[in-house]
C-alpha cells in the first residue's frame, strides 16, 4: 500500500493518442484565432462575439457533453487538455466556455431527459450560452447559507433574491439557480432544503443587475443578478426538490479540475515566457540565465510546473477510470496548480524584472488572472478541507465534518 | 455516377524543430518530432470540399513508417473516409516513391481524382506529382491555388510566377495545390475520437513488386551561414546610397 492508495499504479497517468492530437489542434485553434487578439481583449475587457461563436461552432461548449445531446463526447483528460491549452494563450477564454459545463454538468447528472433535451444541445452547439448562479454576496463557500428563496404557488415555482458573482451571467440565455426552498431542519442539517432550478433570460423579474469590475481574467465579466418574484415551472426543477445543495456540490467537484487545468496552463506559459527571456536579456555582460541566482527560479518555477502537471493530468486519468478517490484528488490538484501558477507567475515578474510589469509584455496579466482561480469552484482552504476529508473518509470511511 | 477521390499524405519531420549540432553539422532525427506535411493538410482539405460535389470517398495513401499513422489519424479526424499505408522501412526517395505509388493507386480504383501537395515540407523536391502524371498517363493541374468541377472536367488556376493560368482537365486527372488554396479545417474532438475508428490499412512496400530503386541519401548536414553584420550609419540620405554600394558590391542588386 502507498497511504493513502492502494498500489504504486493508482497513481499513472492514462492519456491516448487521440489526446495528443486534440492538444495539438487546440493549440493551433488557440495560438490562430485568439493569439492575435489577447491584447484588444486584455484592453477592453471585451471577449468579441464573433470569435466566440467560433469557439462554440468549433464544438469547445460540448466537451463533456454526450454525442446523442449534441456534444463531443470526451473524458475529463479532454476537459483538462483544452482548459490547459486555452488558458496557455486566453485564461478568460477557459472561464467563458468553463461556465457553460457549470449548467450542463448539473443538468447532465441530475436532469429529467426533457431538460436535457431542450437545453444540452444548443449549449454544446454553441449556439447558446449559460451560466451557473449560486454565489450570493452573502454566502460563497458557504453555499447553504444563501439568501435567496423560491415558493410553490399553484404549479409554479416563484424565486425571489439576488445572485453575485456570476460568470457569464451577461452573456447567458439559460442558468441554473441555487434557491432555498424550506427552511433547514436543524443546526446540524443547513444543507437540507435548497433546490436548483432551471432559470432561462428573459423571464419576467429577472435581470442583470450591475456588473463587478474586477482584477484579473479579463474579457470574462461577473455579474449580480436580481430575481423579483420569477415565476418557472415545475418541470424547471433540476434533481430532486430540496437536493440542491448535493447538485451544486457534484456539480463542482467535476468543474474542479477544470479550474486547476487553467492554473496549469497560466504556470506554463509563463514559465516559457521566462526562460525565454532569460536567454535573451542580458545584464553585466551575459544572459540571464548565466545567473546562478536566476537558474534557481527557473528551476524550481519547472519542479512545481512538473508537479502540478502530474496532479492536474492523474486526478483526469483518475476521473475517467470512475474512481471516487478522483475527489481528493482533484482537490489536490486545484490547491497545487492554482498557487503553483500564482508562484511561478510572481517569480517570472521578477525574472523580467521592470518589463514584467509592463502591461505590453504580456506577463503581469497571468498573475491577475492566477488570483481568481484560488478563489472559485471552492476556494483553496475549502480545497484543504475537502482534502482531509475526503482522506478519512476513503481510509477510515467516517465522516469528520459530520462528527 | 460519383467519383472517388485519393490524397497523397506525406508524415515528415517537424523543420521547426531540427537541431543542429553547430560543431559537426549534424542533425539526430530521432529526437524530431514528425507531423503531416504542411500543404497535403490543403491537399486534403480541397479533397473533402470537392467530395461534396463528387459524391464519392477520399481515401489517403501514404508511403511511410509505423510514425505515419500519427498524420494519418489527422487526416481520418478532418474528415478523410478511409486509409492506405504503404509501410516502408524508412525513406524513399522520389523516384521509388513513384513506383510504389503508382502500384498502390492501381489497387485503389476506381478513383477519379487524385490530389497532393506542390511539394512536402521536407525534401521538397516536387517531383512527384510530374512524375505521377507521367506514370499513370494522366493530365496534372500542377501549383493550383483553385480548383472546381466543370460539367465533369477539373478546372484549375495554376500559381505560376509572374501568371495566373486556368486549365481545364477531363477527370481522371491529378492536382498538386499550393497553400494558399483554402484554409484547412481543425477538427473537432468528436471527429478526433472517431478517427480512431476509421478503416485503416497496411500494405507491405516490398509486397508490391516494385524493383525500381533510384538513389539513396547517404547522409544529411546542416550548412551554417557566416553572417556579415556590416552596419552601416550616418545620415538617412548617404546611409542608402552606400548601402546600395555595398549591396552591388556583394553582387545582390
Ligand atoms: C471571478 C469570479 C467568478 C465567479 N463565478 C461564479 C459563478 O459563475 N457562479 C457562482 O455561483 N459563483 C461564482 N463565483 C463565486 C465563488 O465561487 C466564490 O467567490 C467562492 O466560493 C468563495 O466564496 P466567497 O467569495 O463568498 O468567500 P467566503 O466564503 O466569504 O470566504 C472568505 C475566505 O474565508 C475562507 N473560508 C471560508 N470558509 C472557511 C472555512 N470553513 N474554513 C477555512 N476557511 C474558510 C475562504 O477560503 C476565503 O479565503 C465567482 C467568483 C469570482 C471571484
Amino acid at each position: 500500500m502507498v497511504f493513502p492508495f492502494k498500489s504504486l499504479s493508482d497513481y499513472e497517468i492514462r492519456t491516448r493518442p487521440e489526446h495528443e492530437a486534440f492538444r495539438n489542434f487546440v493549440r493551433e485553434f488557440m495560438e490562430k484565432e485568439v493569439a492575435p487578439l489577447v491584447t484588444r481583449i486584455e484592453e477592453r475587457n471585451e471577449f468579441p462575439m464573433e470569435l466566440l461563436d467560433k469557439v462554440g461552432a468549433q464544438g469547445f461548449q460540448g466537451i463533456g457533453v454526450p454525442q446523442e445531446y449534441g456534444g463531443q463526447g470526451g473524458d475529463q483528460t479532454s476537459v483538462v487538455i483544452f482548459s490547459e491549452e486555452t488558458s496557455r494563450v486566453c485564461p478568460a477564454l477557459v472561464t467563458l466556455v468553463g461556465v457553460n459545463g457549470l449548467f450542463t454538468t448539473p443538468l447532465q447528472l441530475f436532469g429529467t431527459e426533457e431538460q436535457k433535451r431542450r437545453y444540452l444541445a444548443p449549449v454544446a452547439r454553441g449556439e447558446k450560452r449559460s451560466a451557473h448562479a449560486t454565489t450570493e454576496a452573502v454566502a460563497g463557500s458557504d453555499v447553504a447559507g444563501i439568501q435567496t428563496r423560491a415558493e410553490k404557488a399553484g404549479g409554479e415555482w416563484r424565486i425571489n433574491g439576488r445572485k453575485a458573482f456570476i460568470s457569464g451571467g451577461d452573456l447567458a440565455d439559460f442558468f441554473v439557480v441555487l434557491a432555498r426552498t424550506a427552511p433547514p431542519p436543524g443546526p446540524k442539517e443547513r444543507w437540507k432544503g435548497l433546490t436548483m432550478f432551471v432559470v432561462e433570460k428573459g423571464a419576467k423579474g429577472f435581470s442583470v443587475a450591475r456588473h463587478m469590475e474586477k482584477m484579473g481574467l479579463r474579457g470574462s465579466h461577473i455579474v449580480e443578478l436580481q430575481l423579483d418574484d420569477v415565476s418557472v415551472p415545475e418541470e424547471s426543477v433540476v434533481g430532486k426538490e430540496g437536493d440542491g445543495f448535493k447538485v451544486a456540490m457534484e456539480t463542482f467537484d467535476h468543474g474542479r479540475i477544470g479550474v486547476a487545468a487553467q492554473a496549469l496552463g497560466i504556470a506554463q506559459v509563463v514559465f516559457e515566457k521566462s526562460l525565454n527571456y532569460a536567454m535573451q536579456r542580458t545584464t553585466f555582460g551575459r544572459p540571464l540565465i548565466q545567473h546562478q541566482m536566476i537558474d534557481s527560479y527557473l528551476a524550481d518555477m519547472l519542479i512545481r510546473l512538473t508537479g502540478a502537471r502530474h496532479l492536474v493530468y492523474w486526478a483526469a486519468s483518475l476521473a475517467d477510470a470512475g474512481r471516487t478517490e478522483y475527489q481528493l484528488a482533484a482537490s489536490m490538484a486545484k490547491a497545487s496548480a492554482t498557487e503553483s501558477a500564482e508562484w511561478i507567475a510572481e517569480k517570472a515578474i521578477n525574472i523580467f524584472g521592470g518589463a514584467g510589469v509592463i502591461v505590453e509584455t504580456q506577463v503581469e496579466r497571468f498573475l491577475r488572472d492566477v488570483e481568481i482561480t484560488k478563489v472559485y469552484e471552492g476556494a483553496n482552504e475549502i480545497q484543504r478541507l475537502v482534502i482531509i476529508r475526503q482522506l478519512i473518509k476513503q481510509t477510515l470511511g467516517v465522516d469528520v465534518l459530520q462528527a | 455516377m460519383p467519383t472517388n477521390t485519393v490524397v497523397l499524405l506525406k508524415h515528415v519531420y517537424d523543420e521547426s524543430q531540427l537541431k543542429v549540432d553547430p560543431a559537426t553539422g549534424g542533425i539526430d532525427f530521432s529526437a524530431v518530432p514528425g507531423k503531416m506535411s504542411s500543404f497535403d493538410r490543403n491537399a486534403v482539405e480541397e479533397a473533402l470540399r470537392l467530395r461534396q460535389q463528387l459524391g464519392g470517398t477520399v481515401t489517403s495513401l501514404t508511403l511511410g513508417t509505423d510514425a505515419a499513422v500519427k498524420s494519418i489519424r489527422e487526416a481520418l479526424a478532418m474528415g478523410v473516409d478511409r486509409a492506405v499505408l504503404v509501410r516502408t522501412s524508412g525513406e524513399t526517395d522520389a523516384y521509388a516513391a513513384g513506383a510504389l505509388l503508382e502500384k498502390a493507386l492501381a489497387r485503389l480504383q476506381p478513383w477519379g481524382l487524385l490530389l497532393c501537395a506542390e511539394g512536402s515540407t521536407d525534401t521538397y523536391t516536387s517531383l512527384l506529382p510530374g512524375m505521377l502524371a507521367q506514370r499513370l498517363g494522366l493530365p496534372l493541374i500542377s501549383y493550383a491555388r483553385s480548383l472546381k468541377l466543370d460539367g465533369g472536367a477539373l478546372v484549375g488556376e495554376r500559381s505560376l510566377e509572374r501568371k495566373t493560368v486556368t486549365v481545364r482537365a477531363a477527370l481522371p486527372a491529378i492536382a498538386s495545390v499550393v497553400s494558399e488554396i483554402n484554409e484547412p479545417r481543425i477538427p473537432t474532438l468528436l471527429q478526433i475520437m472517431g478517427a480512431a475508428k476509421k478503416e485503416l490499412s497496411v500494405t507491405q512496400a516490398e509486397s508490391l513488386g516494385v524493383t525500381e530503386q533510384g538513389y539513396r541519401t547517404e547522409s544529411m548536414s546542416g550548412k551554417g551561414r557566416e553572417r556579415k553584420r556590416v552596419v552601416i550609419e550616418g545620415p538617412v540620405q548617404e546611409a542608402v546610397s552606400r548601402l546600395l554600394d555595398a549591396m552591388t558590391r556583394e553582387g545582390v542588386v
